[in-house]
């Protein structure tokens, strides 16, 4: 059978509510990083890529990085239908502190890509080929994007320092 | 030693998931939310096909983009106008009367006219929703919910109760009519055609949506919105936020909404209900039409996204004969088009910036008398995307000897020379001389190169119709069976719009009106057979940039009888029918 998503085959059921709590948070912010600080969008895409997984919960054989790839693709879709200009310097994240606004502005600098891989290899601590299995993106790619937001991020960083 | 980035960054360890997600995710996915289709999807034509959105993923819509494409009926607003001019047969022109109305002069394919509410009959708990126009399928259609209505306003398909609201009117010389008073909503009648809100199979992206507020008409601050009395209708950004006994139009992110404003008249009970435990029911960027009565809003009406903004136009490109320089913009997004350009001198630099406009000023203004510059573009003033799909044929009929000469108008560098220019309904070229007498050979030699001119290719349509087939109709069970069909999903353009898409085949689906296809996707009710037995997919095939798919499989093993198959088209999180097939199944 020939399937679109690769992993979509018939497998063990997974521990959905042990997956939610781990992996929650971790897919929050991966998506708060993504989206640039949009915490509405964030929240949007990781319910609803939890809710999908679940409804998929026979057929996933690798839930979490499922997740996060259906997450990505629900941010994407929520994000370019939401796109204005003169709003995206907003974050609606309640309670933020300074450091995390100022880091979330610098974030939004990068590319949604760049984001996305830095946090999940610098917040989550995952090894390149687990980020780029998360990001459904191959491991070359991955090292590119890592590479051009370490260096963006560090003089986004130090310009700020020394203002 | 850590570097500064790296030290920030475990900043975002703090954060957590919000609690709400929990009870998101305990909602299951959306299915039947306020569906807003993809507009980036469209099917060049779809006999076979019934289509609806299904599990939309918008939290928010984007509306009265000042890009859509349909400028002209953007005025100073409300202050709109009851006198409007009759479309020719089979068009429909959205309008605003003088209080703001939406509504939509339609003329059937038979001369018939109508004036039409472009608000559906169909709102659920209180939301009004407008409607959009499907020149294809020559119907109306809510995208939110799917409800589809005829030219003539009379119901056709979808949860709505009845026909779309009609306005008397009176014909005036010179093609006008005068818009009177609204009349009452003919009865709904039998459900004849499926649900839709894809513009049965088109898409979206050709849908003519009502016609546009100006942003400076758009209030931010609901409350303000309710200081300004007003019988008109006002527009309205801002956040539905609803609680079991109350709902309000909040400003921005606002969420102590201290610059909302009352909405009444919505069932807020069942609002609450959709939302198990949140209040928060629209994002904040939804644009609502509504009326004022006293500090409250009424009639709350969503917008639908204008589908033309997030069009992209297609890449033209020239492949060039030797000794032309050639530049393209590539795929650009609304209000430009795309342009590509060649010439016989090398281009400027000033007019290769990343916001060149659509010819090349400096390159035109010092071109030598025996240069050419050929410009094609694809943009929105050359081509009406409600006409439907680009066609194959679009570059056809460019030929010089039929184009209008001129000299430079006021959009071009001043000077003494000639262009040629020739819109051909699809795209418009145009052709710089350097000199204003060019020579036949020069005007010969600009041919050539626009001969070169291309767009990408397209997938063939089809001799018949879309709707797929099977290799062998009857059999015993083991018989192998092939699915196949050509791909109807396409870009604006001809160019393949959804990188990722599945065709889906399922057995023994009984479909009718009470089992609707969206059973077979996650979160769906469990599907009924049709026979005994249980309902599975057999097979599925990528349709990945593809022009046509194919799928085998094995005929179960199962009593004889007629068993149908339904094809699915899943895209993401939505899904579309894509035809029903029947396979009589023979004793072994």
């Amino acid at each position: 059978m020939q399937m679109a998503e690769g992993e979509l085959t018939i497998g063990a059921g997974h521990d959905f509510d042990s997956i939610f709590r781990e992996e929650r948070d971790g897919v929050f912010r991966t998506m708060l990083a993504f989206t640039g600080g949009r915490a509405d969008i964030a929240e949007e895409a990781t319910a609803e890529a939890f809710a999908r997984a679940f409804a998929n919960r026979l057929n996933l054989r690798d839930p979490v990085a499922w997740i996060y790839r259906a997450a990505f693709r629900i941010a994407t879709d929520e994000v370019r239908r939401d796109r204005r200009r003169d709003e995206l310097g907003e974050s609606e994240l309640p309670d933020a502190s300074p450091a995390l606004v100022d880091l979330i502005a610098a974030l939004r600098k990068l590319s949604p890509n760049q984001r996305a891989a830095i946090v999940l290899r610098y917040v989550g601590g995952l090894e390149t080929a687990e980020v780029a299995r998360r990001m459904g993106i191959s491991t070359p790619t991955v090292r590119v994007h890592l590479h051009r937001g370490r260096t963006h991020l560090r003089e986004l960083l130090r310009t700020e320092e020394n203002d | 030693m850590t570097e500064r980035w790296e030290r920030d960054l475990q900043a975002l360890r703090e954060v957590r998931a919000p609690r709400s997600v929990d009870d998101r995710v305990a909602q299951g996915p959306r299915t039947d939310r306020p569906a807003i289709p993809s507009a980036r999807r469209r099917v060049t034509a779809m006999a076979a096909a019934f289509a609806i959105a299904v599990a939309g993923t918008l939290l928010v819509v984007k509306a009265f983009d000042t890009s859509n494409s349909h400028p002209a009926n953007v005025g100073s607003w409300p202050g709109g106008t009851n006198v409007l001019p009759v479309p020719a047969p089979g068009r429909a022109s959205p309008a605003l009367l003088a209080d703001g109305s939406p509504v939509f002069v339609v003329t059937t394919e038979k001369g018939a006219t109508h004036v039409l509410s472009a608000v559906s009959t169909h709102n659920p708990w209180g939301v009004n929703y407008l409607v959009g126009w499907c020149p294809g399928s020559q119907t109306f259609e809510d995208p939110f919910h799917g409800s589809r209505w005829f030219a003539t306003g009379t119901y056709l398909g979808g949860p709505a109760p009845t026909g779309l609201v009609p306005y008397g009117f009176t014909v005036l010389p010179g093609g006008q009519l005068r818009v009177g008073q609204p009349l009452s909503a003919p009865a709904r009648g039998v459900e004849v055609g499926t649900p839709g809100g894809f513009c049965g199979g088109v898409g979206t992206s050709g849908m003519v949506m009502p016609a546009g507020v100006p942003p400076s008409a758009i209030r931010s601050s609901p409350q303000a919105a309710t200081r300004v009395p007003t019988t008109s209708w006002i527009a309205v950004q801002g956040r539905l936020m609803v609680t079991s006994s109350s709902a309000r139009l909040c400003q921005g992110a606002d969420r102590a909404c201290r610059n909302g404003a009352p909405v009444l008249g919505l069932d807020t009970k069942g609002l609450t209900a959709q939302l198990t435990g949140r209040h928060i029911y629209t994002s904040r960027r939804w644009i609502w039409l509504a009326h004022v009565q006293g500090p409250s809003l009424v009639d709350l009406t969503a917008t639908p996204t204008a589908p033309a903004a997030t069009i992209k136009y297609l890449p033209l490109f020239f492949s060039g004969t030797i000794g032309w320089h050639i530049q393209e913009s590539g795929r650009a997004p609304l209000p430009w088009g795309s342009a590509a350009w060649a010439s016989t001198v090398r281009f400027n630099p000033a007019d290769l910036a990343p916001n060149a406009p659509a010819i090349p000023p400096t390159t035109i203004a010092t071109l030598p008398p025996n240069g050419i510059i050929v410009t094609a573009r694809v943009g929105p003033s050359d081509y009406d995307p409600s006409n439907g799909a680009y066609p194959p044929g679009a570059l056809d009929g460019l030929d010089l000897s039929k184009a209008r000469v001129r000299g430079p108008t006021a959009e071009e560098p001043p000077g003494n020379y000639t262009v040629m220019e020739i819109p051909n309904g699809y795209v418009l070229v145009r052709v710089y001389f350097g000199t204003a007498m060019p020579s036949a050979a020069l005007v010969r030699q600009a041919q050539t190169e626009l001969d070169t001119l291309q767009i990408p290719p397209v997938c063939p349509v089809p001799s018949g119709t879309y709707a797929p087939g099977l290799s062998v109709a009857s059999g015993p069970p083991g018989t192998q069976v092939t699915v196949s069909g050509p791909v109807s999903y396409q870009g604006m353009y001809g160019t393949y719009a959804v990188a990722k898409e599945q065709m889906q085949v399922w057995w023994n689906f009984q479909s009718d009106n009470s089992n609707r296809w969206t059973d077979l996707l996650p979160g769906g009710a469990t599907p009924s057979p049709a026979n005994g037995g249980s309902v599975t997919m057999v097979t599925s095939a990528s349709i990945d940039g593809a022009c046509s798919w194919q799928a085998t499989f094995a005929i179960p093993d199962v009593p004889p009888g007629a068993y149908p198959i339904t094809v699915l088209i899943v895209s993401g999180p939505g899904a579309t029918g894509g035809g029903s097939l029947t396979f009589e199944v023979t004793p072994p």
